[in-house]
């Protein structure tokens, strides 16, 4: 439980550009939670359905699914601590913060590197899935391009989508 | 998210326009959750530490219940069978939203392209190196001062 707070409040500090960046360091964290890339993956399907910002998703399924109840709590409060310790202090340096070259530098490199690590979810998730049988690599990579182009470019609701791979996967995954 | 909350709160005279915007793209910088950064950002504004904290709370709970439900209805889901597939495509899906939520997110911070091989290294350090993803942010913070430094020494 104390492991599972420390990691929540570690990610939420470091989780600079948004939730996805929150969920790839907790990924970083898995084998630490106990949890494999296929639990992630799972979340990230669930995400998709639950409303609400990914990171307190991501900290109360995994919360959940390391210790109950309890651990869906302390997980959810420990990611959201950050919050109430930096914004208050943002409000007060605000004036300081504002155009300084030094910080903007700061988060141009953290929210590049945010890219890289997002992406490097994506690849973890992937490569275990392909990792499970020669043959349902090519049915999984043609899912993989079809969500690409149908969400990037004909912007197809992402909830749609879920369920078409998931028929999809029943058909040719099994 | 953000244009419903701007909406509710401007209607509601909350805060002004101007000051609720000034927070939204604060929260976007700062670690953390976005909306619960906002939230508290708003909540104080408006109403000192409890506002901050009954904002917070609201951002939070309708997730925290729904997901709960969710997670547990996860465990009775059998794991044999056609379920089987159905995850494996699932999780495909879930990974190709990933890629495009790291590409729109490229596309609204990369203002220089060198910053690519920042990408580029985190990627690969990240994925074959199995270096821990705290370590990576920690290096760019310190990544982003050395880039500073050396624009400023160049005088550009």
């Amino acid at each position: 439980m104390i492991s599972l707070f420390i990691v929540f409040l570690k990610t939420g500090f470091l989780g600079f550009g948004g939730g996805y960046a929150i969920v790839s360091l907790l990924l970083s964290e898995a084998q630490k939670l106990g949890l494999t890339y296929s639990q992630f993956a799972d979340l990230m399907a669930v995400d998709l359905v639950v409303p609400g910002p990914v990171a307190i998703n991501a900290a109360t399924y995994i919360g959940y699914l390391v210790s109950g109840i309890g651990g869906a709590l302390v997980a959810t409060f420990a990611v959201c601590i950050p919050s109430f310790v930096l914004v208050p202090l943002a409000m007060h340096f605000l004036k300081k913060l504002e155009g300084n070259k030094l910080v903007e530098n700061i988060l141009d490199s953290v929210k590049a590197a945010a890219v890289g690590m997002i992406l490097s979810a994506a690849g973890l998730i992937l490569l275990a899935e392909f990792k499970v049988s020669l043959s349902l690599l090519i049915p999984e990579i043609i899912i993989l391009l079809a969500v690409i182009i149908l969400a990037g470019k004909y912007k197809i609701n992402p909830i749609l989508l879920t369920l078409l791979s998931g028929i999809a996967g029943a058909l040719f995954l099994k | 998210m953000l244009p419903i909350i701007e909406k509710d709160i401007t209607d509601k005279d909350l805060l002004s326009k101007e000051q609720f915007l000034e927070y939204a793209a604060l929260s976007q910088t700062l670690p953390g959750i976005i909306a619960v950064n906002c939230a508290v950002f708003t909540g104080r504004a408006a109403a000192g530490i409890k506002g901050a904290l009954a904002a917070a709370l609201g951002a939070v709970l309708p997730a925290f219940a729904g997901m709960l439900i969710a997670a547990a209805l996860m465990e009775f889901i059998p794991r044999e069978g056609i379920v089987v597939g159905v995850f494996r495509g699932i999780r495909v899906c879930s990974a190709a939203l990933l890629v495009l939520a790291a590409y729109s997110l490229l596309r609204s911070v990369i203002k220089n392209k060198y910053y690519l091989i920042i990408s580029a290294a985190v990627f690969v350090a990240l994925l074959f190196l199995n270096v821990n993803a705290a370590v990576i942010v920690l290096a760019a913070i310190v990544t982003g001062a050395i880039i500073y430094y050396i624009k400023r020494g160049t005088g550009r």
